[in-house]
């Protein structure tokens, strides 16, 4: 393209050529120097001073060079034409007239200031005289200067011319679209013109297709651009646009009408509303898990026309839409709709999401409540975590004691939890609850609840149970080592030799409480010394077996009724009555009797042979019979001593009768009957009387009473008389 | 159904050699009773301190009372008085135009006794022979204690003591409140307040009326007389006392093992105390030896064991 230089003087070169041909017909060299070009200009011709622009004067310098073989004179410099041009610098003397020689010459300045874009011309001319010619000399002059115009064409409109200062009104933009508006640079003046920078812009404007800096615009030629106007809002945009072009820098203001949608939210919570900014936390209320909360959001079209909302969408574990308006949405403008965001989360801590409404979004965010029940419990300091189905080991303990932990409950979820029932399963009673709380019990974030566990084993080796606290369940696991040694013990009552037909009574005492629960069983077992068992040998309670209780922590044994003792009853037979105890826990039934348990020993001894009572029956005039009853622990009687006492005034032939009965008494004691009295019996001896009477009316009478000695090889009895009166 | 099997009071199970007849051996029998718990009618073999409850007799029974000889029962089977034999020489038999659901039976001796339902009460005799009504009336309120004497009955209840007589109506001898027991002593009557504590004693019942103090005994549970002592059961103080009937001064008491019920003559001197239990024995006092009081258990060891 051109160049600087070549603008400021313009020479054809068809003209320069006719220059050329005219030059032989006169003496002289016109040269024309212009900014940083000459030529040599022929008579007649045209030299062409360009210049930038209106008002910007140019220049030439013209140099005249006689070129003749004599002298001329040159007199008369004459520039006719516009008055864009004047001459400038011309010769002193010129008025007196300049004589040249050959090859001498002068100078003069054409100068040009545009006044006009219109194209200018005027002709220097000079005359003189060589030798007796007198001629002239002359050349036109041709002033050029662009003038730029400005235009624009907003799209879909017209071109509005547009001088610099106005403001160029761009096209109504819908919101977030683009309309091209072109701007029409129009050289009008006679000479090509420079654009030198195009710039501005700034926001929603945006200029396109610039041509390259410093472009030569012809004139009569236009140069075009654009600027698009992309609104991202619904306000009236404003820019700037600056055109440098030769000589003169116009400014323009861009103005960008808009029209769109203007989306406006509102955030509705407990019928209060909000304004919500795209982009903005919406925080929807904290909601245990399982359960929901939700909002509403409402948008609005505050814009200059309507709007499409193409889709309504809601990402997040947990989030949901409901009452979506039927997507795209197209509001009116002023129309609104409104959206519930409902959160139900399906676990416990805060919750992300996201809010879409057409192009804007809204953060979204909750806090899920739930309650975390976590498990643990306590052996002293030290505390373990158990999950459900978890184990809970126990410290062993021996059969007896207890080994207790502490169960602990903790919440550390954000919800409250709630207790409701706790148990223990098992097929045995060793583990048991204590310092429950009240349930059902309410567990809030970060609290704990607490209470024991305590295994107390009445069996030996492993015991398991469950522990369930609404839905969980733990294993409990323990081991129960051997019950401690039973103490010492002592039976208290009467020992050794004990009267026969008495009853006393015995207890059972331990030298110190043992710490389980006992049942124990005092057996009897009695050991004739003479060989023939004696069924009377009995406890209080019957049979030879009493049960008793000594209950945990204590010493004495419990037997039937509350009472603290039994009785035992001796009966009739030599022999040792011994009680034996046995003890086993009562929960368990772990026998904890001594390898050699302590017993109590009664001895029922062998003596002489006791009389009871006498009785007389079948008494007649003649004759009686005597009832005996008595015992004998050693199964001897072997005499009875009868002694008669006769009524006074009558005389018995015989007052004493002895009866030698060992053998009776043998035969009796072996016989069936006898095994169910022990040494007892009641023996019947009939008497049958013969004789005369004195005082009485019969034989009986004569006898007064009747006394019995029972007698043995250990002695005899005490003496018993009866009455026959 | 019913099973009477007859005692062998009398085992002859050897001779005497002597010059004497013939003679032989029993075990002794201390008495024969009804034994609620097993509703059975049962010998006390032996002797106090040596004694046990033998096998049933006759069972089934809703109620019997055994005659202080020992040879027959009163018993109510269904209802019905019945006479039990417990020798072979009486025979069974329904007692006809006896009271039925008789709930109280005392015997006025070894062929009398009384009996009450309700408020109703009969006096039979001649049980062991043929038996026939001898006296019969009614009171006032249920019948809480009975006793005899001749031709004349004995009933307490809640608002006092009554003699029914064989040809007059029932006359209010004393108006004891809660009268627990009652026994004849030669004409005196001896009434166990129970509500008060105290023993009284109607002189002369058979003539005249009213009672006077005679002792203080807590919840008196049971009265009997014996040889000129008065014997008196306290259930709440677990005790037993006695006082003479001349002048009513003390004659001793002695602390019991268990609570006592009643005082009802099992034979001779000896007097049941209580009704035995799943696991009380009974008891008896053998006024024959003061305050001696034993246990008699439930059955012979040997038996028992197995």
């Amino acid at each position: 393209m051109s160049r600087t230089d070549l603008k400021h003087i313009f020479l054809a070169p068809a003209l320069l050529g006719a220059l050329a041909l005219a030059a032989s017909a006169q003496p002289f060299s016109v040269r024309v120097q212009l900014a940083q070009s000459s030529a040599i200009v022929p008579d007649n011709g045209s030299v062409t001073l360009a210049a930038d622009s209106l008002g910007a004067p140019t220049a030439a310098t013209v140099t005249v060079t006689y070129t003749g073989t004599s002298t001329a004179i040159v007199a008369a410099l004459n520039l006719v034409g516009s008055n864009d041009f004047t001459l400038a610098s011309l010769p002193a003397e010129i008025e007196q007239g300049v004589t040249l020689r050959r090859n001498e010459s002068f100078s003069f300045i054409v100068r040009y200031l545009p006044t006009t874009s219109a194209r200018a011309s005027a002709r220097a001319s000079f005359g003189y005289t060589e030798g007796r010619t007198t001629a002239s000399v002359g050349f036109n002059i041709v002033g050029t200067a662009p003038e730029f115009v400005f235009s624009y064409i907003p799209q879909g409109g017209n071109a509005t011319p547009v001088s610099p200062g106005a403001t160029l009104i761009m096209a109504q933009t819908l919101i977030d679209t683009t309309t091209t508006t072109t701007v029409v640079i129009t050289n009008r003046g006679s000479g090509a013109g420079l654009v030198k920078t195009i710039s501005g812009g700034g926001g929603a404007f945006q200029l396109t297709g610039l041509p390259l800096p410093d472009t030569t615009v012809e004139a009569g030629r236009e140069l075009r651009f654009g600027i698009a106007f992309s609104p991202k809002q619904l306000a009236t945009e404003r820019g700037t646009l600056q055109i440098a072009v030769s000589g003169a820098t116009a400014a323009f203001n861009l103005e960008g009408p808009v029209s769109g949608p203007s989306w406006n939210y509102d955030l509705i919570q407990d019928s209060t509303f909000s304004a919500l900014l795209p982009n903005q936390l919406i925080s929807l209320p904290d909601v245990i898990v399982g359960e929901k909360s939700s909002v509403v959001v409402r948008v609005r079209n505050t814009g200059n026309a309507e709007g499409r909302i193409a889709a309504i969408s809601v990402a997040g574990q947990g989030f949901t839409l409901s009452d979506v308006p039927f997507t795209p949405l197209v509001l009116p403008a002023g129309g609104s709709a409104t959206t519930t965001v409902t959160f139900a989360p399906a676990q416990a801590g805060r919750i992300t999401g996201r809010l879409r409404i057409g192009n804007d979004s809204f953060e979204l965010a909750g806090q899920g409540l739930a309650a975390v029940l976590a498990y643990s419990y306590a052996i002293g300091t030290t505390s373990i975590s158990v999950a459900n189905n978890g184990t809970v080991l126990f410290t062993p303990v021996p059969v007896g004691g207890s080994s207790s932990v502490r169960f602990v409950v903790s919440n550390t979820g954000t919800a409250p939890a709630s207790l409701g029932s706790v148990s223990i399963t098992s097929t045995n009673t060793f583990f048991s609850l204590s310092a429950l709380p009240v349930l059902p019990a309410t567990i809030g974030p970060g609290e704990s609840l607490a209470f024991s566990v305590t295994f107390a084993p009445t069996n030996v080796g492993t015991a398991s149970a469950s522990l369930k606290l609404d839905g969980q369940t733990f294993n409990l696991s323990a081991t129960g080592n051997q019950p401690p040694a039973l103490p010492a013990y002592r039976i208290e009552g009467p020992t050794g030799p004990q009267a026969p037909l008495t009853q006393p009574a015995v207890g059972l005492l331990l030298n110190a409480p043992y710490p389980l629960a006992l049942n124990g069983t005092l057996t009897l077992t009695f050991n004739s010394a003479v060989s023939l068992q004696d069924p009377a040998v009995q406890f209080s309670t019957g049979g030879r077996t009493i049960q008793f209780t000594i209950p945990a922590n204590s010493t004495r044994a419990i037997f039937a009724n509350g009472a603290n003792q039994v009785r035992v009853q001796t009966g009739s037979v030599a022999g040792a009555i011994i009680l034996t105890p046995s003890f086993v826990t009562t929960e368990g039934n772990i026998n904890v009797t001594p390898a050699n348990p302590p017993t109590l020993s009664l001895t029922v001894p062998e003596q002489a042979p006791q009389l009871l009572s006498l009785a007389i029956t079948g008494k007649t005039s003649t004759a009686f019979t005597l009832q005996i009853t008595g015992y004998a622990t050693n199964l001897s009687v072997t005499e009875i001593a009868i002694q008669f006492t006769a009524t006074p005034g009558e005389t018995l032939a015989a007052t004493s009768r002895t009866i030698q009965a060992e053998s009776s008494f043998l035969a009796w004691y072996r016989s069936q009957q006898a095994q169910q009295f022990g040494s007892l019996f009641t023996a019947t001896i009939p008497f049958t009387f013969s004789g005369d009477v004195n005082a009485v009316a019969s034989l009986v009478e004569t006898l007064q009473s009747v006394s019995v000695t029972l007698r043995n090889a250990l002695g005899s009895s005490q003496s018993r008389s009866i009455d026959l009166k | 159904m019913r099973n009477i099997r007859f005692l062998p009071l009398l085992l002859a199970a050897a001779c005497l050699a002597s010059g004497a007849e013939q003679g032989g051996f029993s075990g002794p029998v201390s008495g024969v009773l009804f034994d609620s718990q097993t509703r059975a009618i049962r010998p006390v073999m032996g002797v106090p301190g040596a004694a046990y409850l033998g096998p049933p007799l006759a069972a089934e029974f809703e109620l019997a009372s055994v005659s202080p000889s020992g040879r027959m029962a009163l018993a109510v089977e269904r209802g019905r008085a019945v006479l039990i034999p417990l020798s072979g020489d009486l025979r069974t038999g329904a007692l006809d135009g006896a009271l039925e659901n008789v709930s109280r039976i005392a015997w006025v001796d070894a062929s009398a006794a009384v009996i009450a339902a309700g408020s109703r009460v009969q006096l039979w005799r001649n049980l062991d022979q043929r038996p026939e009504l001898a006296v019969g009336g009614e009171v006032e309120g249920e019948i809480l204690a009975l006793a005899a004497a001749n031709d004349a009955l004995l009933a307490a209840t809640r608002g006092g003591v009554y003699l029914v007589g064989k040809h007059s109506p029932a006359r209010l001898l004393a108006a004891v409140e809660d009268a627990s027991a009652l026994a004849v002593w030669g004409r005196d009557l001896y009434v166990a307040g129970r509500e008060r504590g105290e023993i009284l004693v109607v002189r002369d019942f058979e003539r005249g009326a009213g009672a006077e103090f005679f002792a203080r005994v807590d919840d008196p549970a049971g009265l009997a007389v014996e040889n000129g002592i008065v014997f008196a059961a306290s259930g709440k103080k677990r005790q037993l006392a006695a006082f003479r009937v001349a002048g009513g001064g003390s004659a001793g008491e002695v602390d019991l093992d268990f609570e006592p019920v009643r005082i009802e003559r099992l034979a001779g001197p000896l007097f049941l105390l209580n009704h035995g239990g799943a696991n009380e024995p009974l008891y008896v006092l053998d006024a024959a030896r003061g305050l001696a009081v034993y246990f008699i258990p439930a059955g012979a060891a040997s038996s028992m064991e197995e």
